[in-house]
Parts: structure tokens; C-alpha cells; sequence
């Protein structure tokens, strides 16, 4: 969704009156989107004014020791109930795994290029996993772990005489619209000609291109950007490419296996 | 909320007495029934717990965080379970008072709702009502009126800008 179609429905969303077939597609565009978030968070404040005129009502005495305990049981999970530590490590992990095989990509891209690159890159790297975690709780990490879901990952290597790197998850589901996340970092903000970016998906299958979102035409200070696209079915959908605004290929990457989630964290 | 994050036993008493009776009346409005609230109250409470380190002061009042995140979780049920019927519309007009069994600064709070929500006329206040009580969509509300949706959708949205620049206003020094 573009940001004029997601404000579209944001008022409907801040009163609970948003079409569930459209929840979603909002709430993936604002995990990345401050200004759709801020929004929103406007629209919810003014919202919740209507809640607050209600007549109150005293709950139940014996209900405050239920919610205390059921507070204090969530907050003590992770120690007791190792099984689910290790469902949402996994999750964390395939993040991590992205940004961290990343930075490797960058390590090996910057070698040679500007050392302000370098530290840029760095830099972009610690927005985008603030930005990824954002991700991840919006989506929720059962969307990871959800037994028949599958998630691949791969990162983007700059083509020859290039900078720059970016990493690339894609997640298909049986139950949920599959969608690819895709993060660029290192690439030159000044280089006004190479601009708009575009990132591409390819079908290993029937060579197939589905543009990931819209062009990027501004990267941020660090020459980072994200896009997210959804598609019906990304299965076949494993090669991702970056091209400038000539249309030559300047990152490029594939995503799998998918193994890497079903090796969870000690 | 620190309290609430580190999982503190008095830090999460002192939100339940503050913010239990709001969250607990939402509960009965949407959902109907004394079971329900309960649940949802326990939920609403426990997903603080899960958000609190996104709670940013700075962009809003806890009380309005809190009562979205009932909301979202109230709204939600009603369209799980869909043998759940909506509750007949209740207009803020309408509601009965309980005057003697609410606190201070509670009291100060639904006062101040009270005003923002006098900026909006009967039918603005109505139409909102009807989205953010009754779950209806715009679309639903655009067939049941026998209106285009695109004119519902501009009126849900200058009143509930209304609502906000009241609130704005009301928070200006």
C-alpha cells in the first residue's frame, strides 16, 4: 500500500472499524513508515477520547489478583517455559542472522570504497535492525514460527565496481499474504544520477520480475532504505536485485534456505 | 511502567486501580457480558505489560494508550467470535452517570473526553459512535444510511480531526 492509500483508511482503523482484509497491509505499511505512524498514533489518541467518557464500572474485587497474577505469570515466561524462549529466539534469530550476515556483505563490498561508507553503513545497519524489530512485533513473531510457514533469507552483494549491500527476507505462508522484506544500505546519497533505485524479485521458476514496492528516489543520510511488498505466493521468488535509475544491476542476492529457522538459539 | 516492565507486583496493582474501571467499562460496553470485561480487562493489562517498553510519554497519555489497546483487543473478539452480538448503540449523551465511585483524576479525565467530544455535533458524535462502539465499517454504515462511502469516510474523518484538535487544544499551555 502507498502512503496516500494507507492514510485512506486510517481513520477507520483508529476506530476499530477497518475491514480485516485491510488490516494487515496497514499495519506492514506503518511498521516501516514513521510518518503513516505518526499518523495514526494521532488518530488512535482521539480516538481513545470516546472510550474515556464512558460511565465507569467497578470490575470485580477478586479481579485485580487475577490480573496481577496473570501479569506477573508473562512477565516470568521466558524462564519458565524454555519451549516458547526458544520459538521467539529463533525468530530473533533470523533477524539477527540478516543483519549480521549483512554487515559481512557490506565488510567485503566496502573493501576499497570511501571509509565514510564504511562507518554509513554501520550506521544504516543499527537503523535498519531497529527498524526489522519494529517489524517483527507489528507482524508478530508467531508469523515466523507458525508451523507451516517458511522463511528465507539472503543478502545482497554490490555488482563489480560498486558499493553497498542489503539483505533480503521473505516469508511464504500458507495461512497469511507471503511478503519480502528488503533493506539496501551503503549506497552513495549523493549520487543524485543513479537515483531512483529499484528492487526487483525474480521467479527462479518462470523468470518472472515483481517490483518490490516503489522506487526508492530519496535514501536517507546512510544511503539505507527498506521496502516491503506482498505478493500472493513468493515460493519461487528467490532472487533479488537493486538497479539504478539506468536499470543496471547494483546489488544483487538470492534468499534461502529456509533452514536457518528451524535451528534454534541455546 | 517501569514497575510494569520489571514485572513489579506493587507497579502493576497501582495501573490496575488507575485504569481498571475505564478498560473494565469498555469491556461491557463493546462485549456485553461481566465475563467478557473480565477477560478482556486481564488481556488489556498483560498486553501492557508485552508493549510497555513502546509506551512513549512524551507522545501520549497512558490512560489513551491504554484505552486503544483495549479497544483493538475489544474489537477484535466481537469480530472472532461472530456469534457475539453488538451491543446496542450507546450514545455518550445516554450513558448513566455513577457519580460518588470514581476518583479524582478520573473524573477530571472523562470530563475533559466529555468537552473534546462537545466540539462534534449530534450527528458527528453519532456517526463516531457507531464506527467505534458498534465496530461498523464505513462501508456498513454507508449501505445502512443509503450514502456513497466516499462521503461517510470524509465525515468520520473531519469529526474525529475535530476530536483531536480539541484534544490539542485542551493540552496547549
Amino acid at each position: 500500500m502507498t502512503c496516500p492509500e494507507v492514510r485512506d483508511r486510517l481513520v477507520e482503523r483508529s476506530l476499530g472499524a477497518l475491514p480485516l482484509e485491510d488490516v494487515r497491509d496497514v499495519e506492514r505499511h506503518m511498521a516501516w513508515c514513521a510518518g503513516c505512524r505518526k499518523e495514526a498514533a494521532q488518530l488512535d489518541r482521539a480516538a481513545a477520547t470516546f472510550a474515556l467518557t464512558l460511565a465507569p464500572e467497578a470490575p470485580p474485587a477478586r479481579l485485580e489478583d487475577r490480573v496481577v497474577t496473570a501479569v506477573l505469570k508473562v512477565a516470568d515466561a521466558p524462564r519458565a517455559r524454555p519451549a516458547s524462549r526458544r520459538g521467539r529466539s529463533a525468530a530473533a534469530s533470523v533477524i539477527a542472522a540478516a543483519v549480521a550476515v549483512s554487515a559481512l556483505g557490506w565488510g567485503t563490498a566496502m573493501a576499497g570504497r570511501a571509509e565514510r561508507f564504511r562507518e554509513s553503513a554501520k550506521r544504516a545497519q543499527v537503523d535498519q535492525f531497529e527498524a526489522i524489530s519494529n517489524f517483527k512485533d507489528v507482524i508478530g513473531a508467531a508469523a515466523f514460527e507458525e508451523p507451516g510457514n517458511r522463511v528465507y533469507l539472503g543478502t545482497l552483494a554490490p555488482s563489480a565496481g560498486r558499493s553497498g549491500g542489503g539483505s533480503a527476507l521473505t516469508l511464504v505462508s500458507p495461512s497469511i499474504t507471503d511478503f519480502v522484506m528488503v533493506t539496501v544500505a551503503g549506497l552513495p546519497p549523493s549520487d543524485a544520477g543513479a537515483t531512483p533505485y529499484e528492487v526487483w524479485i525474480v521467479s527462479d521458476v518462470t523468470g518472472q520480475r515483481l517490483r518490490v514496492g516503489d522506487p526508492i528516489r530519496r535514501l536517507n543520510a546512510d544511503g539505507g532504505a527498506m521496502r516491503i511488498q506482498n505478493a500472493r505466493d513468493l515460493s519461487a521468488f528467490r532472487s533479488v536485485e537493486v538497479t539504478d535509475a539506468s536499470g543496471a544491476v547494483v546489488l544483487r542476492g538470492e534468499v534461502g534456505p529456509e533452514a536457518v529457522v528451524a535451528s534454534p538459539s541455546p | 511502567m517501569d514497575g510494569l516492565i520489571a514485572g513489579n507486583d506493587d507497579a502493576i496493582r497501582a495501573l490496575y486501580a488507575r485504569f481498571s474501571r475505564p478498560v473494565y467499562s469498555m469491556g461491557m460496553r463493546l462485549l456485553g457480558t461481566r465475563e467478557a470485561a473480565e477477560e478482556l480487562t486481564q488481556d488489556v493489562f498483560v498486553n501492557a505489560w508485552r508493549k510497555a517498553a513502546r509506551f512513549d510519554a512524551s507522545r501520549g497519555r497512558l490512560s489513551t494508550w491504554l484505552m486503544t489497546i483495549a479497544h483493538n483487543l475489544a474489537v477484535d473478539r466481537l469480530r472472532r467470535e461472530t456469534g457475539v452480538t453488538r451491543p446496542t448503540l450507546v450514545l455518550v449523551d445516554e450513558v448513566p452517570d455513577a457519580p460518588g465511585i470514581d476518583e479524582e483524576d478520573a473524573l477530571l479525565e472523562r470530563d475533559a473526553a466529555m468537552r473534546a467530544l462537545s466540539s462534534l455535533s449530534d450527528g458527528e458524535r453519532t456517526l463516531l459512535a457507531r464506527a467505534y462502539f458498534r465496530g461498523l465499517t464505513a462501508r456498513e454504515i454507508a449501505e445502512s444510511d443509503g450514502i456513497p462511502l466516499g462521503t461517510v469516510k470524509t465525515r468520520l474523518r473531519a469529526a474525529l480531526i475535530k476530536v483531536r484538535r480539541a484534544n490539542e487544544d485542551k493540552e496547549r499551555p
